[in-house]
């Protein structure tokens, strides 16, 4: 059953490159930077994995997610970032991944945004190039900085969705304090001057279904991040599954932050059998210890879906994935071939 | 016994217990108290204006009149005092504002702020006067915990029990914050009269209205459980004040509540003072801009620049403890100060002869163990000041200063002739022999009771309830509450300063009341926004 799940043509919907950052790279690029890290960081990438396995709270997290944030400084460093992930999906059989990136967390460090776009641009394309996975930039937007920041963001951030270089909006970092409404106008301003780019928003994390509803109504978004909150509204429920908006979960993210105590208490099931679609995801599988397929298998061990039901979900995933209709096709073939090959397994479901 | 509860001066001792005696200008002597009462809980309201980033103001700009707002580049703004609607359903005792919020306190002795948070989120546990050498203990990995807690069962039962029946609510006392009662007479002291008044039967309506808001950007904040022997339903909070990316709180039963850059939660965090009697009563709390201060009787004067971490005992004890680290201004155990307020880096002190005198303390210095605490010079004369004011003698006997108010490095001092002026940090330092008070004509025998000022701006109340406001509007962000640049510019060209893309009044003028008939009862600034507190008196 794992090689079957490592073998679908998996979508990867919901990933921060920033939190892709393995120790190992972590300390390749400090050295290359000649960055000093803090005297209480772990010396060590051995030390630094026992470390995120084993943070003690949030503040915990935080501290160590920031220091690797500031080993990031050149576009290689970036171009590197994006391109392990890249490498580590691909192993875990994911064929096309939207990744979300923070543009605000590296300019305020006074990494021009050029040298962020760039380092990551260049990684899709020699990913597409190398491994023959497709990928989109996703720009999110730090919503515990003022909207006006994010507006300012945006104007620096136009060359790119104008080039086509950036494909999607986002918005991340705490939400309940900071809810939709507060981006109105980005979301606004994005989607006037760029109709074609695709909108998405971490919601029903932290705060409860009406961030969902308000993110949709509000915030125009066609994908939800995270979402499972909407569990508690039939309405909204209802009206994921009509629309077919698909909730991007992360499960073992959910389970670190400690959303839920463990994957199994999640409303996956609900939300397969009502119909709404949904992609499962990493988050920050650096800190959070689990890449997509490690996520597929935690679902499984809990929820026991069918092969079938797993191709429902993989193909929910690449309808609700922002790829062109000829992208898509090539997916659903490649989805097909993965039920022939395992053809026994789908046959005694 | 219904009767006595008619009587003019019942009203006047009711009021005074529910709104403290703060002045304002419904505190005016001989007036129709029972109808200040009824105005004061069904009337008044909160409004806000100035930077509307991250909800701060209470509401978001698409929710209010068009006209309020104003667009400039990416920013906007809100020009004209704004109604935050969902206080209209509480009775509002007192604001108070910080860098990135308004606290403020109902009252029930509810504590509530506006906007995301309080503070940076990059902040945490950085800033004095939290925790700069720990973090509170908190084993919540959800990034919600940052930001809002799962309420401890304890304080679900205390809210619950809190909602009790009648009689008066333990009152907020005014006094304790701003040391003062009207006619400038000081007084650090907390009224025991009428702690068993029961609330006249008119009032109870609007009084007993303990609504929980259900808004966006208000959030009411918790307190942990009491101490042993204390009552948790009798607990409220009495007095509220904001530094930049704190606050701090005073409950009826001698306890001082910190939100600060080390909270992980929305639970108030309760200081405490090793080596000072806890029985000792705390008259008086005043934030600066990154430390705290309080005074406490007998002790003086007291000034902490950072706190130790809760810790994991402490926390699963509910009790949310944080020892603090502190120190008492030299001498200020030997008087009752008339009044004190706490700045950046420095607290102001008027004693009991009306003479103002400032310590100086560096709080990152003294948080990281640089300066010896046990070595704090002793505050020192304000010469420029003192001199000022005894050069003001004209009849004999010299005005002395009676109250202050201020924010960051700025702030107004009170004089007992009346007169009311301007200064700085910079001008009241030791070394600067040419520093004089700054005298605003506009102000002086206008009746200023209250001054509140921001990074830029000033608000000045008057005891007829007229705001005034000058200073820079930064970027148009609406602080001064005077309306568009165009408007400004038409109504007030005689105050209009040379602004660039900013507002600049050069002298103080006139808000425009939000309702014809009214008066502004009591006012906060910092940062680019400012609120205050208005009664409608019309019909």
């Amino acid at each position: 059953m794992t090689e079957f799940l490592r073998e679908l043509p998996k979508c990867e919907h919901h990933v921060h490159l920033e939190g892709t950052l393995e120790p190992s790279l972590l300390f390749q690029l400090a050295e290359r930077n000649n960055i000093t890290l803090p005297s209480n960081f772990p010396a060590s990438v051995a030390a630094c994995n026992e470390r995120y396995n084993n943070f003690a709270d949030l503040q915990d997290f935080l501290d160590h997610y920031y220091v690797g944030m500031s080993v990031l400084i050149k576009e290689d460093d970036f171009y590197d970032l994006a391109m392990e992930y890249f490498k580590r999906a691909h192993a875990d059989g994911c064929v096309h991944s939207e990744v979300f990136f923070d543009p605000q967390g590296h300019v305020e460090r006074g990494i021009p945004i050029h040298t962020v776009v760039s380092g990551f641009e260049r990684a899709c394309k020699d990913a597409n190039e190398k491994l023959g996975t497709t990928n989109k930039l996703i720009m999110c937007l730090l919503r515990h900085l003022p909207a006006a920041d994010g507006l300012q963001t945006i104007a620096s951030a136009a060359p790119y969705y104008q080039a086509g270089v950036i494909h999607g909006l986002g918005l991340d970092s705490a939400e309940k304090p900071f809810p939709p409404e507060l981006f109105t106008d980005c979301y606004k301003t994005l989607k006037d001057q760029f109709p074609h780019v695709n909108l998405t928003a971490h919601a029903g994390e932290e705060g409860d279904h009406t961030y969902v509803t308000n993110s949709l109504n509000k915030l125009n978004v066609t994908r939800i991040d995270h979402g499972v909150n909407s569990q508690h509204s039939d309405e909204l429920m209802a009206h994921l599954a009509e629309n077919q908006v698909m909730l991007s979960l992360c499960p073992m993210s959910n389970v670190k932050l400690q959303v839920v105590k463990d994957v199994s208490e999640l409303p996956i099931r609900k939300f397969l059998d009502a119909g709404v679609p949904f992609s499962i995801n990493s988050d920050d599988p650096a800190y959070f210890g689990g890449y997509i397929l490690d996520n597929y298998i935690h679902v499984h061990t809990r929820f026991g879906f069918t092969p079938k039901e797993w191709t429902k979900v993989v193909l929910n995933g690449i309808n609700g994935s922002w790829c062109d209709e000829h992208r898509k096709a090539e997916l659903r073939q490649k989805l097909q071939n993965v039920e022939t090959k395992f053809s026994d397994l789908m046959t005694d479901n | 016994m219904r009767s006595n509860f008619e009587t003019n001066d019942a009203y006047h001792m009711l009021y005074s217990k529910i709104f403290g005696s703060k002045p304002t200008p419904l505190s005016i002597e001989n007036y129709d108290w029972k109808h200040l009462f009824h105005l004061r809980t069904s009337r008044a309201k909160l409004y806000t204006w100035g930077s509307p980033e991250q909800g701060r103001l209470g509401y978001l700009v698409n929710e209010i009149p068009p006209d309020h707002v104003i667009t400039n580049g990416f920013r906007k703004g809100v020009c004209l005092p704004t109604n935050v609607v969902p206080f209209n359903q509480l009775v509002v005792s007192d604001i108070s504002a910080g860098g990135f919020s308004f606290q403020i306190l109902t009252n029930d002795g509810d504590l509530y702020y506006t906007g995301g948070r309080w503070k940076r989120l990059q902040s945490l546990g950085q800033l004095t006067p939290g925790p700069v050498n720990g973090r509170d203990y908190n084993p919540s990995m959800g990034s919600g915990s940052l930001y809002f807690p799962t309420p401890l069962p304890s304080l679900l039962q205390a809210r619950a029990r809190r909602m009790v029946g009648p009689g008066v609510a333990p009152p907020p006392d005014m006094a304790r914050r701003y040391g003062r009662e009207m006619n400038n007479r000081a007084s650090m002291e907390r009224t025991a009269d009428y702690d068993n008044l029961t609330r006249p039967p008119e009032a109870q309506p609007a009084l007993s209205k303990r609504v929980p808001i259900d808004a966006k950007f208000v959030t009411k904040l918790d307190l942990p459980d009491v101490l042993d022997g204390q009552s948790i339903e009798a607990r409220s909070i009495i007095s509220v004040s904001s530094g930049r990316e704190h606050f701090i709180a005073l409950d009826n039963q001698n306890g001082i509540y910190s939100w600060d850059t080390g909270n992980t939660t929305n639970i108030g965090v309760r200081i405490t003072f090793p080596g000072i009697d806890p029985r000792k009563q705390i008259t008086k709390i005043s934030c600066g801009w990154n430390l705290s201060a309080c005074h406490i009787k007998g002790v003086g004067i007291v000034v902490w620049y950072a706190r130790e971490a809760v810790s994991e005992d402490s926390f699963e004890a509910k009790k949310l403890l944080a020892p603090a680290r502190y120190v008492v201004i030299p001498g200020t155990n030997e008087y009752t100060p008339r009044d004190f307020l706490a700045g950046l880096d420095y607290v102001l002190i008027i004693d009991n002869d009306g003479k103002l005198l400032r310590f100086d303390i560096h709080a990152q210095s003294y948080a990281n163990g640089s300066i010896d605490p046990s070595l704090a010079a002793k505050p020192f004369f304000v010469n420029s000041f003192n001199t000022w004011a005894e050069k003001k003698s004209e009849a004999g006997q010299a005005p002395t200063f009676t109250k202050l108010s201020g924010c960051y490095n700025l702030f107004a001092i009170f004089a007992s002739d009346g007169l009311v002026v301007i200064g700085n940090k910079t001008i009241t330092a030791a070394d600067n022999e040419d520093g004089e008070p700054v005298v605003i004509p506009e102000l002086q025998g206008r009746g200023v009771i209250d001054m509140a000022m921001g990074d830029y701006h000033y608000l000045a109340l008057t005891d007829r309830g007229e705001l005034l406001t000058w200073g820079r509007e930064s970027s148009l962000c609406g602080c001064l509450g005077l309306g568009s640049k165009e408007t400004f510019l038409s109504e007030h060209p005689e105050a209009s300063g040379d602004s660039g893309s900013d507002i600049v009044a050069n002298k103080p003028v006139v808000v425009k009341k939000p309702e014809e008939k009214g008066e502004w009862l009591a006012i906060a600034a910092a940062g680019w926004h400012s609120g205050g507190i208005f009664v409608c008196t019309g019909a």
